[in-house]
């Protein structure tokens, strides 16, 4: 296949992505189809027009939708051309382009064909997806050879799963996987699971070894959890390669779950750096850079396990002034939020204490038993949530501050956790300032400054000193593109 | 009097302020020296704000009262049997109560709304117990909407929609001004935004499908 420009041609996406096709059709009538099965079981002269439904019409729609989906590269841009019913016309300009994403599912992989996805700039614009794309019309699409090997070393393994231990985040699509696994298989295994997990917790408590059977109980939870963590990390995760290229961050990750996602360097509109608690005792980080974000597209590049040397350089290559900012934050010149706002906070602290001194109090006076074996925990568990948050917000009014540059703003916060913000002054959508009583008694505003992906809020600053970021805000602001 | 004048107002801001809903010029050092002070946010407005229709009161307090009757008639419907057997001033006075609240708070938000729109920006201050004030820079203004519910159709309102890039929602929602003054200032911003920038890039329309030899088929 010539991998030269093919322009005003029209082309068609390869007859294996009717399999896609054929999945979002089955989508969309699921409701008729459900509807039909419960009617078919209660009288069986549906059945075979639900049959005729599901075994012709739907495919027939699938391949309908493929046969009528074409796609041209032109001197403009990018057409795409779809519907046999009501037809659409989608002209996409190539510099509007804001984000790319070329993905491999796996069944695919074998083909050897890629599905893309094309997102331009604004809200409620549409998303420009296909599939089942060869290499060759991949490149032709895009104009440009298209590296898709060569990538750079990938963060090691071991980094990437122990972030997954406190990227809580991440649970959400090990959860989701697991729901449906068991619907899938029934309450077969997760049914008979539960049964002997109560059966050894009911053994735990009637036991002469309590203690040892606890401990036995929580190494099996955790080394499930970690079984579980280590299938989430060689799906989603592993291998992990970051790059700026061309003016272009690509990211890739994931083994069989493959993804890779690219967002233009100037259209950079935030970078997170995150250290929670249990990174902060290997000295990783987990670096977050946020793309030009839409409706239907939330671009976000999250880098897990790096290490200081790795932030640093990805730092220096966005902005090479902020190269040493892990360490910046010891000098002098960070600026930071009014007292009163802290008293403020810890004012609410105290007052938290009431329900939680309640709750405890009245768990004791049942007898540890309003909610049979999780009264203790609970009990417990909310004291210990209360000493944490004090802790942390103490921390908290220790360790932060705020810095702007020329055309940048830095926020770092440290609490348990660590957290810094980079936000580039000429990508912000929208300021919002917030002033409550105690704000307007001290002059003082709490000032949010957020992009199209992302925000920054600084608590509580002088009224002054907001007004002056704004007007910078406002002589730095320029058009997206 | 069309208090919105400047109908064909250029595209680049220029020296020359627009103008302000009562006819006089708004330019961008406009408030400077006091826009963020608290005197400014909780003292008497300057001249240049402009602050929402005489009607979105009644409107608001039509809406809530409508609001509190639907989920009376509703919360009766659903457990009518068992307000047989509670004494009723327990659950009526409270109610009341809370409703009068309710509907007091609505002249005290009125009076703290107000919006302008200068040379490069749009501001929209709001609030009772948290006064917040939204900036809209006019170079990120991607586009207006105006739209009227039914009620406040009877009252001649409407709503004025601001978006941004990369939004999902309204950045700022200017509800209850008159319509006349939404369609004005509707029209105003899309003149305002600046176009230095290409034109919009994804465009749909119905088409007829290409003709066979202009196909390729891979």
């Amino acid at each position: 296949m010539s991998t030269e420009i093919i322009s005003n041609v029209w082309q068609r996406a390869s007859a294996w992505s009717i399999a896609p096709h054929l999945f979002k059709v089955l989508l969309e009538w699921a409701g008729l189809i459900v509807g039909g099965t419960v009617l078919s079981f209660g009288k069986q002269d549906y059945q075979p027009y639900l049959l005729g439904l599901v075994l012709l019409v739907l495919p027939l729609l699938a391949v309908l939708r493929w046969r009528f989906t074409l796609f041209r590269r032109t001197e403009q841009g990018i057409e795409l051309q779809q519907g046999w019913w009501s037809k659409q016309l989608l002209l996409l300009a190539q510099q509007r382009v804001q984000e790319l994403e070329i993905s491999q599912p796996p069944y695919l992989r074998p083909l050897k064909l890629y599905s893309l996805a094309l997102d331009s700039a604004g809200s409620q614009q549409k998303e420009f997806a296909l599939t089942g794309l060869s290499q060759a019309q991949l490149q032709a699409l895009l104009g440009r050879p298209l590296t898709l090997v060569s990538t750079p070393s990938s963060t090691p393994f071991w980094r990437i799963w122990l972030a997954t231990w406190y990227s809580l985040y991440l649970w959400l699509p090990m959860v989701a996987a697991l729901g449906t696994l068991q619907s899938l298989l029934g309450n077969r295994i997760f049914g008979s699971l539960w049964q002997q997990l109560k059966q050894a917790f009911s053994d735990w408590q009637h036991s002469d070894h309590p203690l040892f059977w606890a401990l036995l109980l929580l190494l099996a939870a955790v080394l499930g959890l970690a079984l579980l963590l280590t299938a989430l990390t060689f799906i989603l995760l592993y291998p992990q390669h970051v790059q700026l290229e061309g003016g272009r961050w690509q990211l890739q990750h994931g083994t069989v779950l493959k993804k890779s996602q690219q967002i233009k360097a100037p259209l950079l509109q935030m970078v997170q750096i995150s250290q929670p608690l249990l990174a902060r005792g290997f000295g990783h980080y987990r670096l977050s850079l946020s793309g030009f974000g839409s409706q239907l597209q939330q671009s976000r590049f999250v880098l897990l396990g790096q290490t200081r040397a790795q932030v640093t350089q990805l730092l220096g290559q966005c902005w090479s002034q902020f190269a040493d900012l892990l360490n910046a934050w010891q000098q002098p010149h960070w600026q930071r939020f009014a007292g009163q706002y802290f008293g403020r906070l810890q004012l609410y602290w105290w007052l938290s204490l009431l329900p939680v001194s309640a709750l405890f109090i009245w768990l004791a006076s049942t007898g540890w038993t309003a909610f049979g074996w999780l009264s203790i925990p609970l009990a417990f568990g909310s004291v210990f949530w209360w000493l944490w948050r004090g802790l942390d917000l103490a921390l908290f009014r220790r360790y932060h501050g705020y810095q702007l540059t020329a055309d940048v703003l830095l926020y770092w916060r440290a609490g348990l956790g660590q957290q810094w913000q980079l936000l580039p002054l000429w990508q912000v959508q929208q300021v919002r300032l917030v002033q409550s009583r105690l704000l307007q008694r001290h002059q003082l505003v709490q000032l949010q400054l957020a992009t199209a992906n992302g925000s920054v809020t600084l608590a509580a600053i002088p009224a002054a000193q907001a007004q002056a970021i704004y007007q910078q805000v406002l002589r730095l602001t320029r058009s997206v593109v | 009097m069309d208090s919105f004048a400047t109908k064909n107002a250029p595209a680049e801001p220029v020296d020359s302020a627009h103008v302000a809903p009562d006819g006089q010029p708004v330019d961008n050092a406009l408030l400077s020296q006091t826009f963020i002070d608290d005197v400014c946010l909780t003292q008497p407005l300057p001249a240049q704000w402009a602050g929402l229709a005489a009607a979105a009161l009644p409107k608001r307090l039509l809406q809530r009262l409508l609001i509190a009757l639907t989920v009376c008639t509703i919360s009766f419907a659903a457990s009518h049997r068992v307000f047989a057997y509670i004494d009723w001033p327990l659950i009526v006075l409270p109610l009341l109560l809370v409703l009068a609240l309710w509907l007091g708070m609505v002249p005290l938000q009125l009076r703290h709304c107000r919006y302008v729109l200068r040379q490069r920006d749009f501001i929209y201050c709001h609030g009772l117990l948290w006064r917040k004030a939204d900036l809209l820079p006019l170079r990120r203004v991607q586009h207006v909407t105006v739209s009227q519910g039914a009620i406040q159709k009877l009252f001649d309102l409407a709503t004025l929609e601001l978006y941004s890039a990369g939004s999902s929602g309204a950045e700022i929602k200017l509800a209850d001004i008159t319509h006349h003054e939404a369609m004005v200032l509707s029209e105003l911003l899309s003149a305002l935004i600046p176009q230095d920038e290409p034109p919009l890039a994804a465009v749909t329309s119905s088409v007829t499908p290409p003709s066979a030899e202009q196909r390729h088929v891979d």
